[in-house]
């Protein structure tokens, strides 16, 4: 993953991360206030309603006390018109009229003049009925006036009277008569009392309330836990009575979440604080509900905006950062391409930041690989310009010391007899097929005297030019002791000797030297470690020539060679070869063997001699197959053809 | 090709496998360099393990026999294959490096 992408990552994560605890946070807390909220709203309406009933009550008193203050006065009033008529003579229908009037015209509805009994007297209806009582009349009690007609109270409120047969519920006033002989009552309408109490009342605040929309429904208990009012048609679940019952049992207030709403339960104090009852007030979610939306809505908004924010701030940052990485990688990668530009990171290295100390180091040290490149560029280019003059020479040196050696084998090859001297009495021929190394087998053959040839094949150890000279001295040293020496044992001996004397390099040289007589096919030979030669019948059957026990020649000097002595009949052939033939390998790394020799032969016995040494080294060409011709092979090959001058007269063809 | 020696005072055994031409003749004359400039001067090739030898593998017994004989001992041989006896019998070695049938006649060869 880039860097920046990293950074971005992180940063969004991060803010993504906060923006959910933060929200999560805020949530809990709006949850909590606004819980608080219902609650605090609750108290409040519980106290506004306390208060509202109290004082609703006390105005309603007050307002009953003033009426019923008004309502003796016009009863004094009343007694006194009543005392007055008496004096006057005015009888009762009179003084029932003069009532009627005055409930005419005043807010007064009923006026009562009883006799000392509580029978009526007069009255402000149409008709009073003297044989009622009073009481009955009014719809209160007969004991209502005992009192009053007692004489112990001058004027007393009777409370409120419903009809019997309906009607509006009428509020009475008693006052004794002036002469104590009597009782006035006064009744005034109720409805007027009772509208007032329901507009100051609770009823109408929680109807109020509900209405506003401020809570869905309101209940009111007193504190013996009975409803005393209800608004909002309100049920109240088991749930709800539980919580209302821990509130009167002396919670100061209790909210519950239930579903979708809120029920908040809270006690109702009356002025000194004591409380008189409960209020239960029950609240829609709907604005909590909006609340959280508005959290959510606002919320979510800000953490996206913030999100995007922080993600474009960490982009901008990103790039701010790995900027300057990238340049440095750059940078590091022209080092490697060689493509470095001194300066590329100024901008980078101007930093004050680790970034800045990373570009400075990172310049000093790409200048320095650079400066170590270069040297060692230019020392490998000195070296390879060094290199490449010692590699011609050395070539040169290569081409020259082949051409040497391509003219020392040349005159290898030349320093060996060319053509086999002529002469009746045999056929010869001689070969060698050099190795790709110069080695050192050589063939010889020069004439002695005049009957006889000297014959002779060798092989020098080892390869290489030391050889080659070896094989050239020992060829003169065995020529010169060939001259001095009849005998080849002795030949052999003296050549030893002398090859002992200048052979600082140790090396050897076998030897198979033969002189052969053409006047009788005797042939005196001395074997100086040489393999030995085969003497082939003409009818193909291979001899190989004994050994004489002589040992290689350069080994030690004073060594003895003894000769033997063979005789050739005609037609019989003298096959000397080197080891190049005998040891030749296959590619198996089987040697041709003197077997396979005997049999090659064998078979070219009846060949003339050329055909007869290609025929050999044919077979061992053959069974060499591809196999890398290791060593020279040489071979020398003679035929005996007789004394011819001793058989010319027996020829048919001579002429006697 | 594998050289063993057998240190045994101013003696030493060099037992030999395997072929003795001319890419392995350098290593018989390296063991035997360090055998002569160690002290020793009489040198006994236990052949029996030798399967083939060349000419470069006789120079190399050569070297062997005069640098011992320089250092006032010998060399001798015990153990010859046919083929490897056949060589020494051609090229007439035997007569520069005696021929024992066995260690101990080896050992008796150069009067030890």
């Amino acid at each position: 993953m880039r860097l920046r992408t990293r950074l971005v990552l992180m940063v969004g994560v991060s803010v993504s991360l906060g923006i959910v605890v933060v929200s999560a946070v805020l949530a809990l807390l709006a949850w909590r206030s606004i819980l608080a909220q219902a609650e605090a709203e609750g108290l409040a309406i519980a106290r506004v309603l306390a208060q509202t009933a109290m004082v609703s009550e006390q105005v309603v008193a007050e307002v009953g006390a003033l009426l019923d203050r008004e309502m003796v006065a016009h009863g004094v009033l009343a007694s006194h018109l009543a005392d007055v008529a008496d004096r006057a003579g005015l009888d009762d229908r009179a003084l029932s009229r003069r009532l009627r009037e005055i409930t005419a015209r005043s807010a007064i509805g009923e006026l009562w003049v009883s006799d000392a009994t509580g029978q009526v007297r007069a009255g402000s209806s149409d008709d009073p009925d003297v044989a009622e009582r009073v009481a009955t009349a009014a719809g209160l009690p007969e004991t209502a006036l005992a009192r009053l007609l007692a004489g112990t109270r001058f004027a007393e409120p009777l409370g409120v009277s419903q009809p019997p047969l309906g009607g509006t519920p009428m509020r009475y006033v008693g006052v004794r008569g002036i002469d104590g002989a009597r009782a006035v009552l006064v009744g005034r309408d109720q409805t007027y009392i009772s509208k007032l109490n329901q507009t100051l009342g609770v009823q109408r605040l929680l109807d109020a309330l509900v209405r506003d929309g401020t809570v869905a429904g309101l209940s009111v208990f007193d504190h013996d836990g009975r409803l005393v009012a209800s608004s909002g048609g309100m049920t109240l679940t088991p749930d709800d009575a539980q919580l209302v019952q821990r509130v009167l049992s002396g919670a100061p207030s209790r909210t519950v979440k239930s579903g979708r709403w809120i029920n908040v339960a809270a006690a109702m104090p009356d002025a000194y604080g004591v409380p008189v009852g409960v209020a239960f007030a029950r609240l829609s979610t709907a604005p909590l509900d909006a609340l959280i939306r508005n959290y959510v809505w606002v919320g979510g908004g800000t953490a996206l905006v913030v999100l995007v924010a922080g993600l474009l701030l960490s982009v901008f940052l990103g790039r701010h950062i790995a900027a300057p990485m990238m340049r440095i990688a750059d940078a590091a990668a022209a080092v490697d391409e060689r493509s470095f530009v001194h300066g590329s990171l100024v901008a980078v290295a101007r930093r004050r930041d680790e970034l800045g100390h990373l570009a400075r180091t990172f310049e000093v040290m790409a200048e320095q690989v650079l400066a170590r490149e270069e040297d060692l560029e230019r020392q490998v280019r000195e070296r390879t310009q060094e290199l490449q003059l010692k590699n011609e020479e050395l070539d040169r040196a290569k081409r020259r010391l082949e051409a040497d050696l391509e003219l020392a084998r040349l005159l290898q090859s030349t320093i060996l007899p060319q053509a086999f001297p002529p002469d009746r009495h045999w056929s010869g021929t001689a070969r060698m097929t050099p190795a790709l190394q110069m080695a050192g087998d050589f063939y010889d053959y020069f004439t002695l005297d005049a009957h006889r040839l000297g014959l002779v094949i060798a092989d020098v150890s080892g390869k290489g030019v030391a050889p080659a000279f070896f094989m050239a001295v020992s060829r003169s040293a065995l020529q010169e002791a060939a001259r001095y020496n009849e005998d080849p044992g002795a030949c052999l001996t003296a050549a030893n000797d002398r090859l002992c004397e200048q052979n600082p390099l140790d090396m050897f040289v076998t030897v198979f030297y033969a002189v052969i007589d053409e006047r009788n096919g005797t042939v005196i030979y001395a074997n100086g470690g040489h393999n030995r030669p085969y003497v082939v019948s003409a009818d193909g059957q291979p001899t190989a020539v004994p050994l004489t026990g002589g040992v290689m020649l350069g080994v030690m000097p004073g060594l003895p060679y003894d000769s033997g002595t063979l005789t050739l009949q005609p037609g019989e052939t003298l096959f000397l070869f080197t080891d190049g033939v005998s040891e030749a390998m296959n590619l198996t790394e089987q040697q041709f063997g003197e077997s396979r020799l005997e049999a090659a032969l064998s078979a070219a016995a009846t060949l003339s001699v050329d055909d007869m040494l290609t025929a050999v080294t044919g077979a061992v060409q053959d069974f060499v197959g591809d196999a890398p011709q290791s060593d020279d092979i040489t071979c020398l090959v003679v035929r005996y053809l007789g004394n011819r001058i001793e058989y010319a007269p027996r020829l048919p063809l001579q002429p006697a | 090709m594998e050289i063993t020696s057998k240190i045994d005072g101013d003696l030493v055994q060099l037992n030999v496998s395997g072929s003795i031409d001319a890419s392995t003749s350098p290593n018989v004359e390296q063991a035997v360099n360090a055998a002569i400039k160690g002290g020793r001067k009489r040198l006994i090739f236990d052949m029996r393990q030798v399967s083939y030898i060349s000419s470069a593998g006789l120079r190399a017994l050569l070297m062997a026999a005069k640098q011992a004989k320089a250092a006032g001992g010998g060399v001798a041989v015990f153990g010859l294959q046919s083929e490897v006896e056949e060589v020494f019998t051609i090229s007439g070695f035997g007569k520069i490096v005696p021929i024992a049938t066995s260690d101990a006649d080896a050992r008796a060869k150069l009067g030890a």
